[in-house]
């Protein structure tokens, strides 16, 4: 381990005997739920060991925005989590033949799901359409540029877009 | 260690083939592709170990889209999702919670955020001493400002117990939904406007409220309840006590209800899926259900009326007609 690294590790262990109490309680309070606030501090600590900006100590002169500004992220990704599983779930309860999957298969699809509306979020609200029309609709490009009232290239060009942003967060 | 044997899947692709292998992509799903464009797919393919490894990570992504179901999948994927900031973003992770249900996600609204998961019940105290209760599946947004202290309702369910502003400029208190503002006169009220609700409803358990919705106003006294919407707004009407209030204790009472209404009541505490079967939806039920006790509440109504629940997994659970052959 580098003298930098040792140091960082150092950091992060003081941040976390100075902070991690009330961080958690923080935490508690948003989310209503003791364990997974506890789950979440812990986390919080992760992201500021494995983040690059932790070298830069710049943002711990206020270790508590700092840190709340990272929760506070987590949180959103916990809900939004939330928001997509049962976003998932209703769309298998509407088919036709209702399956249920595994718990387990139900987890990967969830963790794909975070991964894709990850890609998605940072897209323009027309790639996000067009490229959802294709992959969650299946309709083919032609179709899709009559009901958006744009051309075949334009669909493309977005269709192009839309994978690119999903192959480079891969 | 850096020799070309160890250049695996971690290895930064260059973006320039990431770009054509996009490229590849869009051109196999336009609904036209045929064997030629497989076969030139091919031939880029094989071409260079980086366009292989390339492909590799376009099938990955094909695998992981192919037979998602769309419909409230798609829409879910579609909202506009806030722009997180961008402290972390070397991680690549996803958005601010989006604003709440319904129409509500196209505007930008002001003030932090709270939520409660479904299930669950959230108590806050605000910085000016008034009190909240969010109920289960409840997101708000709460707004100071030296003019105003504004609470807005983003879906879901909330009990105020308001405090006097201990501003020296005492500001006014308004709690935003939807569908109109309502402004307490030091009181207990609760406002609901949850995912499957076509209005708001206030209901006024102390003191009074002044409702404005929709260019009207009215006021709402202790004891009455109000409902207002895109429909417009109705007369304040005597509120069914306890029923109206025994959310507040994390409890759902049933007086001669349909029972496909209990269990829409219900499934707002569910952290997946409570359904009702057609056959029984026109049941009456009375009772008093721990809503916040799934299990309790699920067993009080299979001891109620003749109905079995079925959960095909945790989070999806229909209530049924006995069969014959159970």
């Amino acid at each position: 381990m580098s003298d930098a690294a040792a140091a960082l590790q150092q950091h992060v262990q003081t941040l976390y005997s100075d902070h991690h109490g009330w961080l958690r309680a923080w935490l508690r309070r948003r989310l209503g739920c003791g364990e997974r606030a506890a789950d979440l501090a812990q986390d919080t600590f992760v992201r500021v060991l494995s983040s690059r900006q932790a070298a830069d100590t710049t943002a711990w002169r206020e270790p508590r925005a700092y840190l709340t500004t990272i929760a506070r992220n987590l949180v959103a990704d916990h809900w939004r989590r939330q928001e997509l599983e049962r976003a998932y779930l209703e769309a298998l309860a509407a088919q036709p033949e209702p399956l249920a999957p595994s718990p387990e298969a139900q987890l990967l699809i969830v963790e794909t799901l975070l991964r894709i509306d990850a890609c998605l979020a940072a897209l323009p609200a027309l790639t996000r359409r067009i490229f959802l029309s294709s992959q969650l609709d299946g309709l083919v490009y032609a179709d899709i540029a009559e009901q958006m009232d744009v051309s075949l290239p334009t669909v493309k060009r977005h269709m192009s877009q839309a994978f690119l942003a999903c192959l480079s967060a891969a | 260690m850096s020799s070309a044997h160890t250049a695996g899947a971690d290895t930064p692709i260059d973006p320039a083939i990431l770009r054509e292998a996009a490229d590849w992509l869009t051109q196999l799903h336009g609904g036209e592709a045929g064997p030629k464009e497989w076969e030139a797919l091919e031939c880029w393919r094989a071409s260079s170990p980086a366009h292989g490894r390339a492909w590799t990570r376009a099938e990955a992504l094909m695998g992981d889209l192919r037979g998602l179901p769309g419909g409230p999948l798609r829409a879910t994927l579609e909202k506009p999702a806030a722009r997180r900031r961008h402290l972390l973003r070397l991680l690549w992770l996803p958005l601010l919670p989006t604003a709440g249900w319904l129409g509500w996600q196209q505007m930008r609204i002001d003030g932090e955020r709270w939520r409660s998961a479904a299930g669950e019940q959230l108590p806050l105290t605000l910085a000016d001493g008034t009190r909240l209760l969010l109920n289960t599946a409840t997101e708000i947004a709460v707004d100071f400002t030296a003019q105003a202290r504004t609470i807005h309702l983003l879906g879901g369910e909330i009990l105020v117990t308001s405090a006097p502003d201990p501003a020296p400029l005492p500001r006014p208190l308004r709690v935003l939904t939807q569908d109109g503002s309502v402004r307490p006169i030091g009181t207990r009220f609760s406002v609901r406007r949850a995912s499957g609700d076509a209005d708001s409803r206030v209901v006024v358990f102390e003191g009074a409220v002044e409702v404005d919705a929709r260019g009207r106003q009215d006021r709402v006294k202790a004891g009455q309840r109000l409902d207002f919407g895109a429909g417009g707004m109705g007369q304040p009407q005597v509120h069914a006590g306890l029923t109206d209030e025994a959310w507040t204790q994390g409890m759902v009472v049933a007086r001669r209800m349909r029972l496909a209404d209990l269990v829409a009541e219900l499934d707002r505490y569910h952290p997946g899926f409570l359904r009702c079967h057609p056959d029984v939806a026109e049941l009456r039920i009375s009772g008093t259900f721990p809503a916040l006790a799934r299990a309790r509440s699920l067993q009080l109504l299979a001891e109620s009326l003749p109905v079995q629940v079925r959960e095909r997994s945790a989070y999806w659970v229909t209530v049924e007609p006995i069969r014959a052959d159970t």
